[in-house]
């Protein structure tokens, strides 16, 4: 080894000491290397709101938690037995009484009694909740409290925020929805009674819109609002003429029959429904939390790929070593070693893959190992030339981003947030895909090596053992060189995610009006 | 240049057993490190001694060539020639001490523990030797002491076999006409 | 005829070339027969290469000898292979102090530990949260374990 290469090497190893051993990158390497698949930190059930729901119901965002769920089950329609709605309303009563304030106990307690047939104390409760001063469904805190319980297993990563953030259920208030539109089915935009309820409805929404950390609930919200001006009439998706229509009609309304506070109060908060509106049709929150989550997890898996493609690749030089220095391991090129190799990685192809043709092509790359020049030369150069380096390269080049790609969907991280990313299955959890592409890679390389024997009059077996040592060494080196300069600039890319992956977890809204 | 008295087999023999303790010594094999030791060592020592009048200094030398010729084993190209190589890097040891210690007048006393032909003739010898430039006398040892072929002392001294004529030629005549003077006395 | 004594001596010089070996073997005796100073020259040569024959130093290595050189080789071994690396501990430290460097410069100052003012939360809840502390009554687990 030359004084430049041994410079090199230990420079590579040196720097990689040091990212190893930095608290801003040391999660990247050895920690990452021990998180595949489900994390026990982010509970066992992948898309499970709360993760694991507290078994005892301890405070608030306990109730939340419970609540949450309970209104999961109320939209899948499945029939509820009267002890579970019993201790559903339990929680949303404690709960109201230990925090007056917030309006989301008693919307989600008159949710759940309305659909157990008690309309008439659901409407009340319905009423009392507008008169509240906030609205909270506690999901931000509980993710705040799993973003941390997360951070001491898997150190500080934005990736962590992308995993909690599609865990944000909306089917509490998807139900209070419903729930607005079947109370305003009933309420009349001519009688002062069904003004009030009509009213009420509106302040729910404006609770819920102004207390949303999501944009999905704020646009909830905002529908609520906008449905309280709605004649009963009003079926389909109003035109913008009709719409300004029906909320001056209803603002009238709410005068004529003496309500002038309320009609103003209506007036300000279809107005502010107006700019919210503005705010949450611009934006795409989904392409928007794809991209960082993308940053978040190749920043966090994409150091500790490389250096798996570089064991890779020492392996396959030991291969190779093993093939060269041994005459008898070289038997693999003759029948009937390479005849009964190849049946066998065939067949290993074909279960990994699925696919007739990685299988044929794997057993046609053995069966070519037995074709060899009939004359060799006595003293071959070493020297292959430059398109077979090139062929390495192109190869090297293949193998790590598909090793890369095996690691980054067998990760934890990749696991948790590539699905809410809309990434195909294939390409996720271990995909077998990445798997049986590194394995047409290694095909390739077989069937260098009778070509490059005919061409250079030299043993096929020799070349074999040539290729695996170059291969498994430009794997090390580059991957090792990659997985070095990955490092600091994952760290860079995950400190420039993380505040808005935690800003957009804990409140979305305020991320876009930033 | 293997030493096949020390072993008492063939020559090609001994050669391919010494390449095979070579090849053994490179991948660190502390035993064939032994086996190239004991088998070179009395030669290297007596020439060196020869060239450098001083035992001590001999087996130092002896030390340094062996040391010089392990670290450097991975430029040897065949194992076989491990005999020469060591031999070679011997005497120009050998050499380079002698050049630098030039100006310095012979230490006759350290002889006096050998046992052998009388220590008179011992340190005329000695005398008439130091007195002789260092590529002369090394010329003269290994030729007419270690009775090495021309060739061979050519190798050793790595110049042509010509100078190694001339040079020899110079130094019988130079060493006569020195041993005359010594007799005379 | 006497060949002159000069000759002899260039004689003497190329005795051992093959081309001039056995002819100047031959002239030499003959003139070394007739020359009594060249004669002597010769015996006196004969005596002093015997005497520096004679002096040969065969002698046994100190018992000593293989143990050092073992121990040399030891230490020398460690050294080679010291030196043989160093290259890559200077590299290694260089690489240290660059990736150091790059990582400090991007992970930005050390920030003083800070009291968390509710990333992004909303006022509302910001003042509610505290309501928190009170506990909820344990609700009967085998009702909620569903």
């Amino acid at each position: 080894m030359t004084r430049g290469r041994r410079a090199a090497l230990g420079a590579i190893f040196g720097a990689l000491i040091v990212l190893a051993l930095h608290p801003a990158s040391r999660h990247l390497y050895l920690p990452a290397a021990r998180a595949w698949g489900p994390s026990p930190a982010l509970s066992t059930s992948k898309w499970t709101n709360a993760g694991l729901l507290p078994r005892r119901v301890r405070s608030l965002s306990d109730a939340s938690a419970w609540l949450s769920d309970a209104c999961e089950r109320l939209v899948t329609k499945r029939q509820r037995s009267p002890e579970e709605i019993q201790t559903f309303i339990e929680i949303a009563t404690r709960a109201a009484a230990s925090d007056p304030t917030n309006a989301f106990w008693l919307q989600v307690h008159a949710v759940i009694l309305n659909a157990s047939g008690d309309r008439d104390s659901a409407l009340a409760l319905w009423r009392l909740a507008a008169r509240k001063a906030m609205w909270n469904d506690y999901q931000s805190r509980r993710f705040e409290t799993a973003a941390e319980e997360a951070e001491k297993a898997h150190g500080n990563q934005s990736w962590i925020r992308a995993a909690l953030y599609p865990r944000r259920s909306t089917a509490a208030v998807r139900l209070i929805e419903a729930y607005s539109r079947q109370v305003l089915q009933n309420a009349s935009l001519t009688d002062p009674q069904g003004l009030k309820i009509r009213y009420d409805t509106l302040a729910n929404g404006e609770l819920i819109r102004d207390g949303s950390r999501h944009i999905g609930i704020a646009e909830l919200g905002e529908a609520i609002i906008e449905a309280a001006s709605h004649p009963p009439s009003m079926v389909s998706t109003p035109t913008p003429k009709g719409l300004l229509l029906s909320r001056l009609e209803f603002i009238n309304s709410l005068r004529e029959h003496g309500l002038q506070v309320e009609a103003e109060n209506a007036n300000q908060a279809l107005l502010e429904n107006e700019a919210w509106q503005a705010m949450t049709n611009r934006e795409d929150p989904k392409s928007t939390f794809s991209n960082f989550a993308r940053i978040a997890v190749a920043s966090s898996v994409l150091p500790i790929s490389f250096l798996v493609s570089s064991i890779f690749g020492l392996c396959l030089w030991c291969l190779g070593t093993f093939l060269h220095r041994i005459e008898s391991a070289r038997q693999v090129c003759r029948p009937p070693w390479s005849v009964i190799l190849g049946v066998s990685f065939a067949t290993l192809a074909y279960s990994v893959t699925g696919l007739w043709i990685a299988a044929l092509t794997t057993a046609l790359a053995f069966g070519l190992l037995a074709i060899g020049p009939p004359k060799k030369r006595s003293r071959p150069d070493g020297e292959l030339g430059p398109l077979y380096r090139f062929m390495l390269l192109v190869i090297t080049l293949a193998m790590i981003t598909f090793i890369a790609g095996f690691v980054v969907g067998a990760s934890t991280p990749g696991f948790y947030v590539l699905e809410s990313i809309d990434v195909p299955k294939e390409y996720r959890d271990g995909s077998t895909l990445y798997l049986g592409l590194v394995g047409v890679c290694l095909v390739f390389s077989l069937l260098l090596a009778p070509a490059w024997a005919l061409v250079h009059r030299i043993e096929t077996s020799q070349v074999l053992a040539k290729t695996f040592r170059e291969l498994g060494i430009s794997l090390a080196v580059i991957g090792l060189v990659l997985s070095v300069i990955a490092g600091p600039a994952a760290v860079f890319a995950d400190l420039s995610v993380r505040e808005p992956l935690s800003q957009i977890l804990t409140n979305e809204s305020l991320y876009y009006l930033k | 240049m293997v030493d096949a008295k020390l072993t008492g087999m063939g020559r090609a023999e001994a050669l391919f057993e010494e390449s095979t303790w070579v090849s053994r010594c490179r991948q660190g094999d502390e035993t064939a490190l032994g086996l190239l030791i004991a088998r070179h060592r009395a030669r290297l020592i007596r020439t060196a001694a020869n060239l450098l009048r001083d035992r001590h200094e001999a087996e130092d030398v002896a030390q340094e060539a062996f040391l010089k010729a392990f670290r450097e084993l991975g430029r040897l190209r065949d194992d076989r020639a491990f005999s020469g190589y060591i031999y070679r890097i011997c005497v120009r040891l050998c050499m380079d001490r002698l050049r630098l210690k030039r100006a310095e007048p012979g230490e006759f006393d350290r002889i006096q523990d050998h046992d052998g032909p009388s220590i008179e003739n011992r340190v005329v010898i000695a005398r008439i030797l130091d007195q002789l430039p260092y590529d002369l006398r090394t010329t003269l040892v290994l030729r007419e002491m270690e009775q090495l072929s021309y060739e061979e002392v050519a190798e050793a001294m790595h110049v042509p076999i010509g100078t190694v004529r001339s040079r020899l030629h110079t130094a019988r005549e130079r060493f006569r006409k020195l041993w005359v003077e010594a007799v005379g006395e | 005829m006497k060949i002159p004594c000069g000759f002899y001596a260039w004689l003497e010089g190329q005795s051992h070339r093959r081309v001039f070996g056995r002819l100047a073997s031959v002239v030499s005796d003959r003139h070394t027969i007739s020359c009594s100073d060249c004669s002597s020259d010769r015996e006196e040569l004969s005596l002093a290469l015997d005497m520096l024959r004679g002096s040969s130093m065969d002698f046994e290595p100190s018992p000593q000898f293989d143990e050092r050189l073992l121990r040399r080789v030891q230490v020398d071994r460690v050294r080679h292979s010291l030196n043989y690396w160093s290259p890559a501990f200077v590299g290694a430290a260089v690489a240290a102090l660059v990736i150091l460097t790059a990582i400090q410069i991007v992970s930005g100052p050390a920030e003083m530990p800070s009291i968390k003012f509710g990333n992004g939360r909303a006022p509302e809840a910001r003042n509610t949260l505290s309501s928190e502390a009170s506990y909820l009554p344990t609700l009967a687990p085998r009702m909620l374990d569903q």
